[in-house]
């Protein structure tokens, strides 16, 4: 009898299942996002795209944290008329093409190579090892407790030619600027 | 269609169609992630992936790791019930009050090769050698996470981490901001409550102070004329300030109180009478830790650690009390880039004294025994791939002298997903004061000649040296499979043996009996994890663990020593699944214990049957901040015995609580 019971259970719950989302999304999830949205916050200078067609490119350095949820971020989608494409990098040969540019701190070794690469090229680098803004990092995404913050490097950005959007760095802790 | 053949239908009906419906959820979350604001992405909660997990990965020891998600939904009110969900760990509850807690084979309720420490602080007590389980007590809400290590730790953490070492870690007071309150109510776990305030002074100064208490109904036992309910109050605090670039502070402390009720006398020697009526053990203690760390560069570090704490038992058989005082040094360098280098010494006082209720002595009644210790260990990375970790533990003791205990591991990833790694390691069991103080007349004490057991100065530390092999197997974000092989050589074990004859004061021929090293040993088995999540909402493990233990003495071996081959499964399988349903939280533990072939505390040979045991929790957050669940313990069965002598064990029953959380930052 308490077999039968449990079985309609299972069921019913079945039934409704697709409109359940999960309690909590993943720290990569997160991070996947904010990439795919720094593309439509932060202003490329037009001579970094070698024709008016070429993809909008995000790499990703050494070990890739994000599995394939990147991939499912992007896809069908498009920044303007430049459609998005993922590419992984095993070293920092090549990357000065890369719009976007992400390290993570479970390859944090990748990063100073990664940085001094993109240094000069319109390259928006973002990596979540913390503190990696005064190692000339643009966008530092690391973990208070159970979010996600961001720290940008406004000389950084200004260095690789990049100009980023007043509504990036309103919610964003702001180094770098004059003076300081 | 008859009752049968409609549940069957339905249960195929709902099998296929879980999986079917939801195979679109991974999707629609990053489309509901996508349609935020960036403000509204800053504010959403992730579960992250820590440094520490990524290392675990790659690890060259069989380590578990209970998280607080794992301990918050496994519904344990105590933390050897929480050890239940770790692989390979055999937890046998014997009454209220007694847990044994064992790794790879030695069961018993002092869990003597296990060494298992709290925010560092060791609660392995000298004088019977084991953990006494029933003070040790926690808001399970601010414990951040477990790590076990099954097999040796000793290169690291010294004597006694013979067979595991478990590593309880609370939260960082920067963690625990807010106010927290639970209570429960249950027929096993009658009553209990705690609570937390934490915050950040004007200063910087993270910090929490908590309370607990719990009211723990006594087991069955129709041989018993005493209860073995149990009840502890338990105030603590921890504060944490200071940063991670300059240096950074910690300083935590707790103080309890309680009543522990026995079933049956803890010493109990034939044809003597011990003591009677109800008995309770009055239990207190408290601890004060502080800590130190400051970076000395990139990837090092320097710690300094230092602990009081204080345990006094009041039982009816003997009052104990133990002052333990500890300083840690521990420095941590990278040298060479492939070098990760930690060293550390340390030194401890335990000021013990015991003192006698009348049927046994421990002499001299007080003492005071150091250990002083110094490790080095070496992480070398050979390549990407290749990890080396070479170290040694090197300590003198006041109980067996100088001892060494070396290990080499070598970790293999040859890409993120597949660890393979080996060990070799030695480490020891070092005796403890009841084996080498003690004094207590085994037959009539006005008989001649008269059997004494005595304890024995020149009895040595138990040796093992471990063979280890594992494979770690990430195959997809949702798929984890670990593998752990062990095969453990003992020797020097202990073993009571009747030593020469001399006459006392008074004339008479006394027989001495005393614990030498005649005992060894072999065991060898397999633990198994598979983790699976295949949907964000839902998650499930399965593990499986089995051992082959033979011990023998070339001694008498009065004690039976070699009947703790006896003590151990051969075979524990366990099933967790973890389902997620919008605000609702369902959970399922099963377990099987193979019978228990013989207990070595059992004269007569017996041991105990198989069994299988189901508990269930449902959770409900009924508000952002509040959180009821309910959990049923023990279902598949009206009662079962786990552990321990007819005497001493008590039958836990089929049982429930009701439990409401809220929590406010």
């Amino acid at each position: 009898m308490r077999v039968s019971v449990l079985a309609r259970l299972a069921l019913v719950a079945a039934s409704f299942l697709p409109a359940l989302a999960s309690a909590q999304p993943g720290e990569y999830q997160v991070k996947a996002v904010f990439l795919f949205n720094f593309g439509q916050f932060v202003e490329w200078p037009s001579d970094s795209y070698d024709t008016p067609q070429a993809p909008f490119v995000i790499c990703v350095v050494g070990e890739d944290p994000f599995g394939k949820t990147l991939d499912d971020v992007v896809r069908g989608e498009a920044i303007g008329s430049r459609t998005l494409v993922v590419r992984r990098f095993s070293d920092a040969d090549g990357i000065s093409r890369c719009n976007i540019l992400f390290v993570g701190r479970n390859d944090a070794g990748m990063l100073d190579e990664a940085l001094a690469a993109a240094r000069g090229h319109s390259v928006l680098t973002v990596t979540d090892v913390d503190g990696a803004e005064s190692n000339g990092a643009i966008i530092v995404l690391y973990n208070d407790r159970q979010r996600i913050r961001m720290r940008i490097n406004i000389a950084a950005a200004k260095a690789n030619h990049l100009v980023i959007s007043s509504k990036l760095l309103r919610p964003a802790e702001v180094v770098g600027t004059e003076g300081s | 269609m008859s009752r049968h053949a409609w549940t069957a239908t339905s249960l195929v009906l709902g099998a296929i169609m879980l999986p079917m419906s939801t195979a679109f959820a991974h999707s629609d979350q990053l489309a509901e992630l996508k349609r935020l604001s960036v403000d509204e992405l800053l504010d959403v909660e992730v579960t992250s992936v820590s440094r520490r997990e990524e290392d675990l990965r790659k690890a060259a020891a069989a380590i578990a790791v209970l998280t607080s998600e794992d301990l918050r939904r496994s519904g344990a009110t105590s933390m050897p019930e929480a050890l239940r969900l770790v692989p390979g760990l055999h937890v046998a509850q014997e009454n209220s009050t007694t847990w044994g807690v064992s790794a790879r084979g030695f069961s018993s309720v002092n869990s003597e090769k296990l060494l298992v420490l709290s925010d560092t602080r060791s609660i392995y007590t000298p004088l019977f050698s084991g953990v006494a389980w029933d003070v040790q007590d926690y808001l399970l809400a601010d414990v951040e996470r477990v790590e076990v290590i099954r097999g040796p730790g000793a290169a690291l953490w010294g004597s006694n981490a013979v067979n595991g070492v478990v590593n309880i870690t609370t939260r960082s007071a920067r963690d625990t901001h807010g106010d927290y309150l639970e209570a429960g109510v249950g027929d096993v776990d009658r009553f209990w409550v705690g609570a937390r305030h934490g915050g950040e002074t004007a200063g910087g100064r993270h910090f929490r102070v908590f309370a607990r208490y719990f009211d723990r109904d006594g087991t069955e036992n129709p041989l018993a004329t005493s209860e073995d309910e149990a009840r502890l109050g338990h105030l603590g605090f921890r504060m944490d300030w200071g940063s991670a670039e300059a240096a950074g502070w910690t300083m935590q402390g707790d103080a309890y109180a309680g009543d522990m009720g026995q079933l049956a006398p803890v010493v109990e020697v034939l044809g003597r009478p011990g003591p009677q009526g109800q008995l309770t053990s009055k239990v207190s203690g408290g601890n004060l830790l502080a800590r130190w760390r400051r970076p000395t560069g990139v990837d090092s570090d320097l710690q300094v650690r230092a602990y009081y704490d204080y345990t006094r038992r009041d039982d009816p058989s003997f009052l104990d009390t133990l002052h333990t005082f500890d300083v840690d040094v521990q420095h941590r360098l990278t040298a060479l880039s492939r070098h990760e280098i930690v060293w550390g010494v340390s030194g401890r006082l335990t000021a013990n004294s015991n003192q006698s209720g009348g049927l046994f002595v421990v002499e001299p009644q007080n003492s005071d025994d150091y250990l002083w210790s110094g490790f080095v260990q070496d992480q070398i990375a050979l390549s990407d791939s290749l990890a080396i970790t070479a170290g040694t533990k090197v300590e003198r003791n006041d109980f067996s002298g100088f001892e060494v205990q070396p290990s080499i591991r070598a970790a293999w990833t040859p890409d993120p997903g597949h660890t393979l790694w080996m060990a070799v390691s030695r480490a020891v069991r070092v005796p403890t004061r009841f084996e080498r103080d003690v004094n207590i007349d085994a037959s009539d004490p006005a008989a001649d000649p008269l059997f004494r057991l005595l304890g024995n100065r020149d009895f040595g530390a138990e040796k093992l040296i471990a063979y280890e092999a594992g494979y770690r197997w990430q195959a997809s974000r949702g798929l984890l499979v670990d593998l752990a092989l062990f095969n453990n050589d003992y020797d020097a074990l202990a073993s009571l043996e009747v030593g020469t004859p001399f006459l006392d004061g008074a004339g008479r021929t006394v027989i001495p009996v005393l614990n030498q090293n005649l005992g060894s040993g072999r065991t060898r088995g397999a633990e198994l994890l598979v983790e699976w999540q295949p949907r964000d909402y839902w998650r499930v493990s399965a593990t499986y663990s089995a051992i082959d233990l033979r011990l023998e003495s070339s001694g008498l071996d009065l004690n039976r020593n070699a009947w703790l081959e006896g003590s151990t499964p051969r075979g524990m399988a366990g099933l967790r699944s973890s389902l997620t349903l919008r605000n609702f939280e369902v959970d399922a533990q099963f377990r099987h214990h193979t019978r228990i072939r013989r207990l070595m505390q059992d004269v007569s040979g017996a041991g105990l049957d198989a069994y299988s045991s189901l508990d269930v929790r449902l959770g409900w957050r009924a508000t952002p901040d509040l959180q009821i669940s309910l959990m049923g313990q023990n279902l598949l069965d009206d009662e079962h015995v786990e552990f321990g002598t007819p005497a001493a064990r008590g039958a836990l029953a089929r049982a429930a609580w009701l439990k409401a959380e809220w929590r406010h930052e």
